[in-house]
């Protein structure tokens, strides 16, 4: 697949120029190629700070959730470890209360989580001459926060060769933020007395609610929202929670519908 | 990637956190419970105006903690 996303990324952000000198697995542990990879890093870690607030109310909220939802404490933590996926872990979690099928929370996750085959084709085209030993913990850590100040700092245009400590910087700095908060919010979970009657769980909604307005940017995702959100009230007695990914279909099928649509007119229009 | 294919992409995350957050508003124990008497209802319209208001997710949330603890008092 990787191969495939390299061919057919069109990106307009991928210089020829600075793919040459990405080629740090080459370059050896010196003096200065090692001040240059400690300075990418920290700028790495500096540049995610902000962010790190932002991610911090996620994890506190997951922790305390999870905690309530049945999984066990070591479960809600190792689901943090190696999945290290905000709104995944929330759905997972959801669906682990409401006794979902597992084959349906993994399809679930599966396809919140497509939008980072939009991601790896963006950064193919500066992380492809790294080793694999370079890419596998890069494509794991990948966060929609990492991508956005990584992209930012790999389409600046100087010739340095290791910016991608830099991306390394934002992932551990964002990862053990993450962890720490997850761990926080299980151990707040577990203190509260009956926290289950405490109406933790409406801490997903409130927080999906807060994630999905800023998308909500042009007309398209406004009617996707819209018929996601009628026929994830008419798909309410499919079995195994299916009507999710339903929900889902139906919200994009109308979305691209309406983007076609718009276009058409303004083409119309136009001539 | 077909260019159909990138285009709904955009679209993905919104339609499936809608389609996971409304019924767990509109019918938060499993049960419809559309009125005023919902917290879950209530503060997800706080949350909505906040979200939009503030464009702050920090904020957004607080706010709509606040509202569903709030509410729930009151109730």
């Amino acid at each position: 697949m990787k191969q495939g996303l390299t061919s057919a990324a069109g990106f307009p952000a991928c210089r020829p120029g600075e793919m040459l000198v990405t080629d740090a697995g080459k370059s050896h542990p010196g003096g200065v190629a090692l001040s240059l990879r400690k300075q990418e890093f920290i700028r790495g870690v500096r540049d995610t700070l902000p962010l790190l607030l932002g991610a911090f109310p996620f994890g506190l909220i997951y922790g305390a959730v999870a905690a309530t939802s049945g999984l066990s404490p070591a479960a809600a933590m190792a689901m943090s470890a190696f999945v290290f996926a905000g709104s995944s872990q929330f759905i997972a979690v959801g669906l682990v209360a409401a006794q979902t099928p597992v084959a349906i929370i993994v399809l679930t996750t599966l396809i919140v989580n497509l939008r980072h085959m939009l991601y790896s084709a963006t950064l193919v085209p500066y992380l492809k001459d790294l080793s694999q030993k370079w890419r596998i913990p890069l494509a794991f850590w990948l966060t929609d926060e990492t991508f956005a100040v990584t992209v930012h700092r790999f389409r600046q245009g100087d010739a340095s060769a290791e910016k991608h400590w830099y991306q390394l910087g934002s992932s551990v700095a964002m990862y053990l933020n993450w962890q720490f908060w997850c761990l926080s919010g299980l151990m707040l979970g577990k203190k509260i007395p009956d926290a289950s009657d405490w109406g933790l769980d409406v801490a997903m909604p409130i927080t999906f609610i807060g994630m999905i307005i800023p998308f909500v940017k042009t007309t398209p995702v406004a009617v996707c929202i819209l018929a996601a959100g009628a026929a994830s009230l008419l798909s309410l007695n499919l079995p195994y929670k299916l009507g999710i990914v339903v929900s889902a279909f139906v919200g994009i099928a109308a979305g691209l519908m309406t983007e076609r649509n718009l276009k058409k007119a303004k083409r119309a229009l136009a001539s | 990637m077909a260019p159909w294919i990138e285009a709904s992409l955009k679209f993905i995350p919104p339609a499936v956190l809608t389609a996971i957050t409304l019924p767990a508003v509109l019918l938060p124990k499993g049960e419809w419970h559309l009125s005023f008497s919902n917290p879950y209802l209530v503060a997800a319209l706080v949350t909505t105006a906040a979200g939009i208001r503030t464009r702050n997710l920090l904020a957004t949330i607080a706010v709509g903690l606040g509202a569903f603890f709030g509410y729930r008092l009151l109730l």
